[in-house]
């Protein structure tokens, strides 16, 4: 009995054993991994424990560790403060609409773009449409803020011309939100056909050459070859974006929201830095901060299991 | 062996051990840079307290300064620094910090590294907060009395100003260093409106009129201590809005350029015509109420509903700040805005805003500055800059800082801001870095164009606070602006009609309204400027909304911060106390 025992036992070492030699062999790129592997691990996992903040009444003073705990006093009031319930709503709103409306805008341009013979034509188009991607959102708001003025904007002048009331779009609710996911698409649209014109690059040639044996139109041949093609990308990507689903877009809101518009663009970001930078209730932002990350994890993990129930993609 | 090698090892470590205490010691007692031997009075100030005299000098100590309301431009070495360094043998650390950024200086003092004193415009922690954070020490009164005399008469000269700021449980101790606020002795702001339009419309001014000054655009900037009604504005906003003032044939121009942020200052009169201050609470009907949930303040939103409704404001006043409001002005498509004294008599500090903006770029534009509109009740004025007297702003020391660098920071401070020997700390040397305007003495100082006017390697304003006596006021002053002030803004019997104070305040700590202010001034803020701008751009009806929005404030923290403000002093009583 001890003999079949020891037996099994060496058995089951036998691939540890590979393992480590494996793992020896390969010591220099092991040793070649441990410097970004300690950056990721400085930068990204140590400052974590500033989360502790949400569960302290945070006395700068004091520090993380010494402030006193608040026994959960943000959590709980969390959702009696109908400014975070706002915000929250808002967050979910502006997000599932982007997702809807500005995440498939890449992916068509990558393909119209794909279908461009004109080289030339197609590089300018590239060109022009990523240009916008590498401006801040201070600088595009007030090029927004102009296009869209009730005053000087073109569109108020094309409204005013054909003898309609120009409209103030970023102080009205109702435009608002129309005009974020516009402003959205322009930005990234562009830099967001990348990867899926990337994708597309490394379908196999044979397949169309394939398609134009058996007769098929270039119309034809997009939508059973390069789109199925691109499903991949396009679930790993969706899946990412479910993960920022909360992240509603800081920046493009703070720099073009007023309070005119509040109630449809308070997202929690901007409620986030409201709180804790203007009004310095640090701790009370950081549990509405970690709230938002928590829901994002959620998503990523949900969305993921359930399209690797339904496919054979997704992240891990 | 091993037990030889035990031995010899526990013998190093106990000798490094009683060599480093001998060092910390030694330090402790003779510190860094003390040099020469002690003076009778050194001697005398050593036996009293255990700190030097007042003008014992002797030992070097090592500042981390940040000013007060500093931009963060200050160059290391600047002359200011090094004439400081070598008066008060210091060796000042810079602290490069935008005072009036709010991300960064909220990010400076969520992470404690604070300077050894500070003043920051972009905070927002009450000295309660700051000292109940752990971030600033107390100054006790017999330090301010021996290291600060001039501040201490300050004090004395300005009744309750010994009892303000006092911390928490300690009778002689304070949380902060208080300014006197000279240069807002004063109303802070007025209407003016647009005199070659008027003229062009045949409206008349309210009253007899003068040009402010003789040159410089100052000769078309006139004045009357005459007001319009609110009556007589709105009719005046209609003819800018419709009549083409500017004559180009278009409908191009508006009677109002309001803006989304700084409430307080575009309603300024506006408001005080319906006898309100924003920001104050005030009296109505025997209750207690803030002002922005006031009978007062709805009428005074139903008034501007009224005035856009017409488009009398300019329609991008929603999407639009300060700052950009100024700019807009500057097109010149404005009849009416509301401005400080100092930003027509074109103070230098006030460079760019309009209205002056506009009369420096274009020769044929002419301004009528006038007195606080009148209100449906006669009731003329604004909101007075500081709630009781004219101490406000605060200076703060940091926990960090020890007794003795407390009594070298108060000689300091006390020469720099209220000593006039001071000034070059603010204009080196007159005549060679800065000339006066006018007449000297009497007038404005201006630093020469080739320094920097503030900070950079000058230093200039880079270690001061904002104290200024009326001695100091008047350097930063034009003889416009002295003018404007001597003639009516600043006149004892205006102050005294027109200045609208809140009817309770909290001057000496003694509630815990600031600790609930900050517990739901952000919420409260939310709704109030809502509720505003909806109000007025007439996304909601007024009157129906009303109640709601009332239950709403006090619901959200309103109600708490009204209840503990019962307990608070009158302001009248505060003022007739000596």
């Amino acid at each position: 009995m001890d003999a079949v025992l020891q037996r099994d036992q060496q058995h089951r070492s036998k691939p540890r054993n590979e393992n480590l030699i494996r793992a020896k062999k390969m010591k220099t790129l092991y040793l070649m991994m441990l410097v970004p592997m300690l950056l990721l691990f400085l930068f990204h996992y140590v400052p974590l424990y500033g989360i502790l903040v949400a569960f302290k009444k945070f006395s700068p003073g004091l520090g993380i560790w010494k402030s006193e705990w608040n026994h959960f006093e943000h959590f709980k009031s969390l959702f009696h403060d109908f400014l975070f319930i706002r915000a929250l709503k808002n967050t979910l709103v502006i997000s599932v609409l982007k997702l809807i409306v500005a995440f498939p805008a890449p992916i068509v341009l990558a393909v119209l773009l794909n279908e461009v013979r004109h080289v030339m034509f197609k590089k300018v188009t590239q060109s022009i449409s990523y240009l916008p991607h590498f401006m801040s959102w201070v600088i595009l708001a007030s090029m927004v803020g102009e296009v869209l003025s009730p005053q000087r904007g073109i569109i108020n002048f094309v409204i005013h011309s054909l003898g309609g009331t120009p409209i103030n779009f970023l102080a009205d609710k109702n435009f608002f939100i129309p005009a974020l996911i516009v402003t959205d698409i322009w930005k990234e649209i562009g830099w967001g056909a990348i990867i899926y014109l990337a994708a597309i690059s490394s379908i196999n040639p044979d397949l169309y050459e394939a398609a134009d044996v058996d007769g098929a139109g270039r119309f034809k041949k997009m939508i059973h070859i390069t789109v199925p093609s691109l499903v991949p990308m396009i679930v790993i990507l969706f899946i990412l974006s479910l993960g920022n689903i909360l992240n509603a877009g800081f920046d493009q809101i703070l720099n073009l929201y007023n309070p005119m518009v509040y109630d449809v663009a308070d997202i929690i970001d901007t409620y986030v830095y409201r709180k804790g930078l203007e009004q310095f209730q640090l701790d009370y932002a950081t549990a509405v901060g970690l709230f938002k990350n928590v829901v994002g994890v959620v998503l990523i993990v949900g969305a993921n299991a359930i399209i690797r129930r339904r496919s054979e993609h997704g992240i891990w | 062996m091993q037990k030889r090698f035990n031995v010899l090892l526990s013998a190093a470590l106990a000798g490094s051990l009683v060599l480093a205490m001998v060092g910390c010691s030694s330090e402790s007692k003779t510190g860094t840079g003390t040099t020469g031997s002690k003076s009778e009075s050194q001697k005398q100030g050593d036996q009293q307290s255990g700190l030097p005299a007042p003008g014992d000098f002797s030992k070097k100590l090592d500042l981390k300064l940040s000013g007060a309301f500093t931009r963060g431009k200050i160059e290391d070495g600047n002359w200011v620094q090094k004439k400081l360094e070598e008066k008060y043998n210091i060796k000042i650390s810079n602290v490069k910090v935008d005072t009036w950024n709010k991300d960064q200086v909220q990010l400076m003092i969520a992470a404690g590294d604070l300077p050894d004193t500070f003043a920051f415009n972009g905070g927002t922690l009450s000295a309660l907060e700051y000292y109940e954070n752990g971030l600033t020490r107390t100054i006790p009164k017999d330090m301010l009395k021996k290291y600060a005399p001039l501040y201490s008469k300050m004090l004395d000269e300005n009744p309750p100003g010994w009892e303000m700021n006092v911390a928490p449980g300690k009778k002689d101790e304070y949380l902060a260093l208080v300014g006197y606020q000279g240069h807002t002795k004063n109303l802070i702001w007025a209407p003016t409106f647009r005199l070659d339009w008027l003229e062009k419309l045949g409206i008349k001014p309210p009253g007899d009129m003068k040009p402010i000054g003789t040159s410089g655009g100052l000769e078309r900037i006139y004045f009357t201590d005459k007001a319009y009604t609110l009556e007589e504005t709105e009719n005046i906003l209609k003819a800018f809005t419709f009549n083409d003032p500017d004559g180009n044939g278009k409908n191009d121009t508006y009677g109002m350029l309001p803006f989304n942020n700084n409430f307080s200052n575009w309603a300024a009169t506006l408001l005080g015509a319906y006898g309100a201050a924003s920001g104050y609470n005030l009296e109505e009907n025997g209750k207690l109420v803030a002002a922005e949930i006031s009978q007062k303040y709805k009428d005074f939103l139903k008034m501007m509903a009224r005035w856009n409704k017409e488009g009398l404001l300019d329609p991008e006043w929603t999407t639009i700040d300060v700052n950009k409001s100024w700019e807009k002005y500057k097109l010149g498509k404005t009849g009416y805005y509301p401005a400080q004294p100092a930003y027509v008599g074109m103070d230098a500090w006030t460079k760019g805003r309009a209205p002056a903006n506009l009369v420096e770029k274009d020769p044929g534009v002419k301004l009528l500055v006038t007195a606080p509109e009148i209100g449906p009740n006669g009731q003329q004025g604004e909101g007075a800059f500081t709630p009781v007297n004219r101490l406000g702003d605060a200076f703060y020391i940091s926990k960090k800082v020890t007794d003795e660098q407390l009594a070298r920071i108060l000689q300091i401070f006390d020469y720099i801001n209220f000593d006039d020997d001071s000034r070059w700390t603010l204009y080196g040397e007159i005549g060679t870095h800065s000339t006066w305007q006018g007449t000297p003495e009497k007038s404005e100082i201006k630093v020469k164009p080739e320094y920097p006017d503030m900070e950079g390697n000058m230093g200039f304003w880079a270690y001061n606070f904002r104290s200024y006596d009326d001695k100091r006021a008047s350097y930063q002053t034009s003889e416009a602006t002295t003018k404007l002030k001597t003639e009516f803004f600043g006149r004892p019997d205006v102050l005294q009609k027109m200045e609208i104070r809140p009817f309770r305040y909290d001057l000496m700590n003694q509630t815990k309204s600031a600790e609930l202010n900050k517990k739901y001034k952000g919420q409260l803020d939310t709704i109030v400027n809502e509720f505003r701008m909806k109000a007025i751009v007439g996304q909601i009806d007024i009157d129906k909304e009303w109640d709601k929005y009332v239950q709403n404030y006090l619901n959200s923290g309103g109600k708490e911060i009204l209840a503990e403000l019962e307990k608070a002093p009158k302001v009248a009583d505060l003022l007739s106390k000596k």
